[in-house]
């Protein structure tokens, strides 16, 4: 672990200045990060330090109150009764008894949403989640929230999508209203309880301490947000172990950060043949061809859907004139005719009420549309955005790899090239002695020569010690600095064995790096490659579930209006 | 040139049972493009029907000639012209001669079914007789519309006094038309939802076939996209076919129908021409009778200074006056006998309108039911052959 070792500077700890769990250094933080279980006491310490860039980073909150200052009437009180009581409890036991239900599609369901007052007095849209017979709720910022953080904690794998968020221009002019927006609210319960059943299907989600917090009433949820592992999540994840990245591993900080523009095209690493390679370009491609073919059909569907509301919307109209018409059909009461325009009035009744039936089933045929295409649809997009981005990850981190594989070889020709010019050195040093015996100008050269270069590695010291600081271990893609590159036989014996040296420190390091990189990179790649094997795995079920879905929803449709028409027949054939 | 046998042989009754008007073809001659229409009659006691080839002009002539002959009946009314279509070159569009071919059957059947009507000898003449070209080129051009100025004219008198019938009818079939106007424009708007729904489909279609190419690999899926797609095929061209039926046919019912209460209006309006007619006499009369009282019971007629003038002018008083009253006799005497013709005629309209109204009544009775029934048989066999084969899809996918 001493990678430090042998620098002049007394603290290099990246960490110190931020919310990271090692900020004040790696002794305080005892072993076994792999848990998450972090007790509150042990955040104390830099608790003072959460608050300022949490402050920072969500300005909204700061006028809220501190929890601990709410009177207890204004809290909700089928959420909170007797939770500060026994905070371990009933929900733990709950839970891990459904975990092993994971292959059931409906654990989680959002029983309720609409206004409450939050835990400060404030009167929000919320959404009630029964999960285990325990019941929390949560609001849609806080959903956001617990996404954007399971991004951040889990980057190999891909995160279920939530609905999008209320456009803000709308949401300053009209703010969500329980009333008024019921649609959008029934929406977003369906959805939201769609990303939490989709959340509690992969294992990694499933068992992360923040999204049983989540589900548990016990926990504020800012609190969460506010403690471990969200409180000390690395400011790059590149930078820290993918699987994990709260856990500490001061190696990841030796990493080179690559950026957008230093990314490697994909062609060329596909040209290396690697089977993992080709395997996630294949991925890749599959994505682009997915969303190709998802985009446009999200966009005929909603057209298809709209089309069908104004249809059926139509089709109200004509009900009513129906109606109108049974009642208003003839110019003039003909006697003998009596019979037979009450049983016309009849079936005019009776198609006019075939066609309401019409109406209402295509009502319902275009809410099954929505909610199974549509939304459907859109989530795939979404899930495949998802993909996307984790897919990215992957190729900084295999830029990374490239990145060190790279400077190692760089630096191995060096030290090679080094070490064949002090051969060399020799071979001319020898033939030059020979010479200079016979000749006094040759020894004249030789001696300046052996003065100039006792001159110039005084100087270079100087650089050495220069470079020593700024080729700070962190970018060693950019530490070819100007006297690494000078041509080696123009160094001095000195010189070279000086970098010879250092290189071959670096070299031990970037081995290091190797090591954890290599360990890293399949890590992603087995992660990532199971992440996307469940995705199109959901794919496939979520298609098979819309087909049958849309299938009874035609038939059934199909079969009301059938049956509606057959009463109107009837009553039509008597006339 | 049997045809001709039964034309001139009158009482030889032959009864048309039905009328078939189908198969618009475009013709053309060196000078013209025109539609004709197959106009098939079958006729009692004969297996074959009796096809005769016309065009939408002969349709026009033999109205215009019912129409001038009776004019008391109601004569149901043709397709409008459609002076659009024809400016812009759409009159021989597949739709349009569908729609007018519709147009034209429902006006035969109509006229089959009115009592008088049907007995009329230049329809039959129409139906059968292969003479009617002969009729039409002596006839075009010879006849006279001149009723429609004769409406306008006397379009803002109304009529004072009217049977609580006509105010009944009248006011029945203004909302009677108004229903119908609504129930057009709306088949029309749904009409064409429908048509972008089918046309989205189609879209949904092709991106699913697009999917099927990409999971190819995933037989099942790929097998339950198929199937999925077959359906959504089905179901866009049974739409598309449920859809042509409302567009070509039940709105030109509705249309036509609006049409026929139209003519209607224009009888009625006729029948209160004859009475604005005798109304009119009738006060003329009054007014003579009047004058012709107040010059006997001996008040003067007019005012002092007239017959201060007319004695100055030589005139005598005394002659005059007789003179007068003769001459007010006279007119008294003839007004009588046409305020009683008028009256006659205005009655005799009168009834014979009621009738009318009555045959009306039943021809839109039966109309309505037939059509109304033709609209829910068409619906029930496209939602009885989708359920059909899209319960076997919905099978086919819950097994997969």
């Amino acid at each position: 672990m001493n990678v430090f070792d042998g620098s002049d500077e007394e603290d290099n700890n990246p960490f110190s200045g931020t919310t990271h769990l090692y900020a004040s250094g790696i002794a305080a933080v005892t072993d076994g990060p792999d848990d998450y279980d972090f007790t509150e006491p042990s955040i104390n310490g830099s608790s003072d330090e959460n608050a300022q860039s949490n402050a920072v980073a969500e300005p909204i909150e700061e006028t809220d109150e501190p929890a601990e200052e709410i009177d207890d009437d204004t809290l909700q009180t089928w959420r909170f009764a007797s939770a500060e009581l026994s905070r371990s409890s009933a929900f733990e036991t709950s839970y891990t008894n459904l975990l092993g239900q994971g292959k059931n599609p409906e654990v989680i369901r959002i029983v309720d949403a609409g206004q409450y007052r939050d835990i400060y007095g404030k009167y929000a849209i919320g959404y009630k989640i029964e999960f285990g017979g325990i019941v929390v709720t949560r609001r849609y910022s806080e959903f956001d929230s617990l996404r954007q953080s399971l991004c951040r904690l889990l980057p190999t794998i891909i995160i279920p999508p939530i609905p999008s968020k209320h456009p803000i221009i709308k949401y300053l002019f009209n703010p969500l209203h329980a009333k008024k927006d019921i649609k959008i609210i029934e929406r977003r319960q369906r959805l939201l309880s769609r990303f939490l059943n989709n959340c509690h299907k992969v294992r990694e989600i499933r068992n992360h301490i923040v999204f049983q917090k989540f589900l548990n009433p016990e926990y504020f949820w800012k609190e969460v947000l506010n403690t471990p592992p969200i409180s000390i999540l690395p400011m790059n994840n590149l930078l820290a172990p993918p699987l994990n990245p709260t856990k500490p591993s001061p190696i990841h900080l030796l990493l080179p950060t690559p950026t957008v523009l230093t990314m490697r095209k994909h062609e060329q690493l596909i040209g290396r043949n690697d089977v993992m390679e080709i395997k996630f370009a294949d991925y890749d491609s599959d994505l682009i061809r997915y969303k190709a073919i998802l985009q446009p059909l999200n966009k005929t569907v909603r057209s298809i859907r709209s089309n069908i509301q104004t249809y059926s919307a139509v089709l109200s109209e004509l009900g009513a004139y129906f109606n109108a018409f049974s009642l208003e059909n003839s110019v003039f009461q003909v006697s003998a005719l009596f019979e037979q325009m009450n049983r016309l009035s009849m079936g005019i009744e009776k198609t006019g009420q075939a066609i309401d039936v019409n109406y209402v089933s295509a009502e319902i045929f275009s809410e099954a549309i929505m909610i199974s295409l549509e939304e459907g649809s859109k989530e795939m997009l979404q899930f495949i955005h998802e993909a996307q981005r984790v897919l990215h990850f992957r190729n900084f981190k295999q830029e990374q790899f490239y990145t060190i594989e790279t400077t190692i070889k760089k630096r191995k020709d060096r030290i090679r090239e080094l070490k064949e010019a002090d051969l060399q050195a020799v071979r001319l040093g020898e033939a030059l002695k020979l010479n200079a015996e016979e000749s006094p100008t040759v020894a004249q050269v030789m001696d300046s020569m052996t003065r100039k270069s006792a001159n110039k590695n005084h100087t270079d010291k100087q650089i050495m010690g220069l470079f020593r600081s700024s080729a700070s271990p962190n970018n060693k893609s950019g530490s070819d600095s100007i006297s690494s590159e000078v041509e080696p036989h123009l160094l001095t014996k000195d010189e070279r064995v000086v970098q010879v040296n250092k290189l071959e420190k670096e070299l031990e390091k970037l081995n290091e790096c190797f090591k954890l990189i290599e360990k890293d990179l399949q890590q992603v790649n087995e992660s990532m490659d199971n992440s996307l094997n469940n995705l199109e795995k959901y794919f496939h079920e979520k298609w098979f579930l819309i087909f049958r879905e849309l299938a009874h929803n035609i038939t059934s449709w199909l079969k009301d209006c059938s049956e509606s028409w057959k009463n109107a027949k009837q009553s039509i054939d008597s006339i | 040139m049997s045809e001709s046998g039964t034309l001139t042989n009158k009482e030889s009754d032959t009864k048309i049972l039905s009328v078939l008007v189908s198969d618009p073809q475009k013709q053309k001659t060196h000078s013209q493009t025109y539609i004709t229409y197959q106009v098939s009659t079958k006729i009692d006691g004969k297996d074959e029907p009796n096809c005769v080839v016309r065009r939408y002009n002969d349709f026009v002539l033999l109205h215009q000639i019912l129409i001038n002959d009776h004019p008391a009946l109601l004569v149901p009314p043709l397709p409008d012209k459609k002076v659009l279509n024809y400016l812009s070159g759409d009159r021989f569009s597949h739709s349009f001669t569908q729609k007018r071919c519709r147009s034209l059957q429902t006006f035969m059947r109509r006229l089959l079914s009115h009592s008088e009507l049907s007995k009329s000898r230049i329809l039959e003449t129409f139906l059968t007789s292969t003479d009617w070209d002969v009729y039409r080129r002596s006839l075009t051009g010879q006849i006279s519309t001149s009723e429609v100025s004769d409406v306008l004219i006397n379009a803002f008198k109304h009529v004072n006094r009217q049977r609580d019938e006509f105010v009944e009818i009248k006011e029945k079939s203004e909302k009677l038309d108004h229903n119908l106007s609504h129930l057009d424009k709306l088949f029309h708007k749904s009409v064409k939802r429908v048509d972008l729904i089918g046309q989205n489909l189609k879209k949904l279609q092709s991106s699913l076939s697009g999917l099927q190419e990409l999971c190819c690999d995933e037989k099942e899926l790929s097998n339950s996209i198929k199937a999925f797609n077959d359906g959504t095929m089905q179901l866009i061209d049974s739409l598309n076919d449920l859809n042509k039926y409302v567009d070509y046919e039940y709105n030109v019912d509705i249309k036509d129908m609006i049409n026929y209460i139209e003519a209607l209006k224009q009888l009625i309006r006729l029948k209160d021409q004859k009475q604005i007619d005798y109304e009119e006499l009738s006060e003329y009369l009054t007014r003579s009778i009047n004058e012709k009282n107040n010059l006997l019971s001996g008040y003067g007629s007019g005012n002092y200074f007239k017959s201060k003038l007319e004695e100055l002018a030589g005139i005598n008083q005394e002659m005059a006056r007789r003179d007068k009253i003769a001459k007010l006799e006279t007119r008294v005497q003839s007004l009588t006998d046409e305020v009683e013709k008028s009256k006659q005629v205005a009655d005799e309209f009168e009834k014979e309108v009621l009738k009318e109204v009555e045959q009306f009544e039943q021809i839109k009775t039966l109309e309505l039911k037939d059509s109304l029934a033709a609209l829910a048989q068409k619906h029930i066999d496209f939602y009885d052959d989708m359920v059909e084969k899209w319960s076997k899809i919905e099978e086919r996918l819950e097994s997969a």
